[in-house]
């Protein structure tokens, strides 16, 4: 728990740090006529200010307290697998096309979250791509990305 | 007179056969949505927004507030017969709500429910047709000060009402309002925090924040534990209450009608808050509190009036002040102004065929889902049995493509993965996302009611103005009050509440 409410505060620290030396490279302007910078250094002092205060009463706490501290998630490699497709599906979208990538993810997330045979996974996928055709490119009429698909 | 040729004129949108249409789309999505643990009104309508594009600005609203408000129907399902609650709305119903189930009573839970989302739903529609034109003449005398202040109290409400220490959820709206800030600044034009980014020139979009914060995130919580859900009732039978049922329930709903409703109006109670009023307040003045909590009827009654009363007052600030009040209303606002269409004082004046169609919209939308929802319990049961592993690709893949058609761009399905990864986080380390979205979408308002307010020349004008100071003073004491003891602890008697419900 504490160590959890350390690293979050010092994570907020950091942000509070970056956007107020940043909001100084903006106009500040005058109290009676704000610039741009105005309010995102006024927002980043008082995230620092804030985050600070978090830190000292993480820090302050001296024993775990109530014991309901969820941990890591056991299942995190899935989880991080999943993030994973998810972002070479976007950068490979355009150029693959939408009903290979979404295939794909059909297929492959159920498998990350398991308790799924692959060939009832593969059937899933299927109909998720000719469900995602049907739906949003020939009834709404959806401009998608056809990729290397395209004739 | 006027009231009455308004009303006619609104029933005229309404009733043509295309919105109609889009209302029971609207209204059926939302309770299946309702239904579905794992996806709410927020990310959902966020998703539906690009498909609307090509309607009119009407039509498209008229569905996509039947998708809000078809979300508290449906919530209602899962918390009676699986304890899970549909969406956050329903959080309260789990606790007499399964009770009931368990003693063979879901039919009458059920029942009860819908009558009284329906109730609830067509009184605080009243309200909102009385009230909003009166609160948008009220509103034409305010200045940017007031404004300001006004979205202050809204952010200020969201960030005391949000479970952990207050100061985790200022620094969500603090981080919220940093993000807003990403994109051009509206009065002087200077691109700020965009990294040369021609995707962030136009400032964050809020869906695919949204999408990614209300929807990835809560997949990627889900994934963690894959819950199986067991269903109490596989045939619901004797839907309708008995005379017993409806006597007991009847002040309940009553009472539950204006709780939700006066409750809502205030800034940022949302739906949520509500409910949890309404149960308190029928616990605190039954004669038999003791049965609270192991299936008494007047339990269920009364939260799932409140929380369809709330979706209809929660539209209140937001159609007369053009201010939204909670995190779907903040959804919602984005849907007015992608169509063009500036929600506030003046929206009634200059778009009267919107504000009167989507309240006429309502009142049909209440019946649809009242005759919509009995006869299709059996179908939300089946509905209940697919199996998450194979829901949440869906999920994935509707929000993948919700944001894609957005603007046809792939970086604001990057952004949404990555807010869905930093919600997750946030949720992790124990921070709402409520204050974070809710700031995101008033932060240029508010930036340019502050900075609008500052060139009157008086540093002080916030303090000046009687109905400004007394907003800020509310809102700060807000945020100073869980340093004061009696107030701290009322604070934490809510929190023990919420989680309680959970």
């Amino acid at each position: 728990m504490r160590r959890r409410e350390i690293t979050s505060s010092l994570f907020w620290m950091f942000i509070g740090l970056i956007l107020t030396i940043w909001s100084l490279t903006y106009p500040l302007g005058s109290l009676a006529q704000p610039g741009s910078g105005f309010l995102p250094l006024g927002l980043g002092i008082l995230l620092l200010i804030f985050s600070a205060v978090l830190l000292m009463r993480a820090l302050r706490q001296t024993a775990p307290t109530e014991e309901k501290v969820r941990m890591l998630p056991a299942r995190w490699v899935n989880l991080a697998l999943t993030v994973i497709v998810l972002v070479v599906a976007v950068f490979l979208f355009e150029k693959v096309g939408y009903l290979l990538i979404f295939f794909a993810i059909a297929l492959v997330l159920p498998l990350l979250a398991g308790q799924i045979t692959f060939r009832r996974s593969l059937i899933f996928a299927v109909l998720s791509a000719v469900g995602v055709y049907v739906i949003f490119v020939w009834l709404l009429k959806q401009p998608l990305p056809t990729g290397f698909l395209e004739r | 007179m006027d009231f009455f040729s308004n009303l006619a004129l609104g029933f005229g949108i309404a009733l043509t056969i295309k919105n109609l249409s889009f209302c029971f789309l609207g209204v059926l999505i939302g309770t299946l949505i309702g239904v579905l643990p794992g996806i709410g009104p927020v990310a959902t309508i966020s998703l539906l927004l690009p498909t609307t594009f090509g309607m009119e600005p009407v039509t498209s609203i008229i569905m996509l507030c039947g998708v809000y408000y078809g979300a508290m129907y449906g919530g209602s399902t899962t918390s009676i017969l699986v304890n899970i609650p549909g969406e956050a709305a329903s959080v309260v119903t789990c606790l007499d709500g399964y009770q009931m189930a368990r003693k063979g009573r879901a039919g009458p839970a059920l029942g009860i429910s819908a009558f009284g989302s329906f109730i609830g739903g067509t009184l605080s529609i009243i309200g909102l047709m009385l009230l909003s034109p009166l609160l948008a003449r009220m509103a034409l005398k305010f200045g940017p000060p007031e404004f300001f202040a006004l979205m202050l109290l809204g952010l200020a409400m969201v960030t005391y009402l949000c479970r952990g220490p207050v100061l985790k959820g200022l620094v969500m709206a603090l981080a919220g309002l940093a993000i807003s800030c990403v994109g051009q600044d509206q009065i002087s034009g200077t691109t700020r925090f965009t990294l040369d980014s021609i995707t962030l020139m136009d400032g964050m979009g809020i869906v695919p924040v949204a999408m990614g914060l209300f929807g990835i995130a809560e997949v990627l919580t889900n994934l963690e534990q894959i819950v199986k859900q067991d269903i109490l009732a596989e045939r619901v039978t004797g839907i309708f209450p008995t005379l017993k049922d409806w006597s007991d329930s009847m002040w309940p709903i009553i009472r539950g009608s204006f709780i939700g409703f006066f409750v809502s109006i205030l800034p940022g109670a949302g739906t949520v808050i509500p409910t949890f009023m309404a149960y308190t307040v029928e616990k605190r003045i039954s004669k038999h509190p003791e049965k609270f909590g192991t299936g008494a009827i007047e339990g269920v009654a009364a939260p799932e009036t409140a929380n369809n009363a709330a979706a209809a007052g929660s539209m209140v600030t937001l159609l007369s002040l053009g201010l939204p009040s909670s995190v779907g209303m903040a959804i919602l606002l984005g849907a007015f102004i992608i169509h063009g269409i500036q929600p506030g004082p003046l929206l009634i004046a200059k778009h009267p065929d919107l504000f009167w169609g989507t309240i006429a919209s309502m009142y049909v939308g209440n019946v649809m889902l009242l005759v919509l929802n009995l006869p299709l319990i059996g179908l939300w049961i089946k509905i209940l049995k697919i199996p998450y592993n194979l829901l949440f690709p869906l999920i994935v893949l509707f929000c993948f493509l919700g944001a894609y058609s957005l603007n046809n761009n792939i970086y604001d399905v990057l952004v949404m993965i990555i807010f869905g990864v930093f919600g997750y986080l946030m949720r992790k380390y124990e921070y709402e996302g409520a204050p974070f979205l809710l700031a995101l979408v008033l932060g240029p308002m508010l930036e340019n009611a502050f900075r609008q307010s500052l060139i009157y020349g008086d540093p002080f004008i916030f303090f000046n103005r009687p109905i400004t100071a007394v907003l800020i003073c509310v809102s700060l004491f807000l945020l100073i009050s869980p340093l004061f003891k009696t107030f701290s602890q009322k604070r934490k008697t809510i929190e023990k509440v919420l989680e309680e419900g959970e």
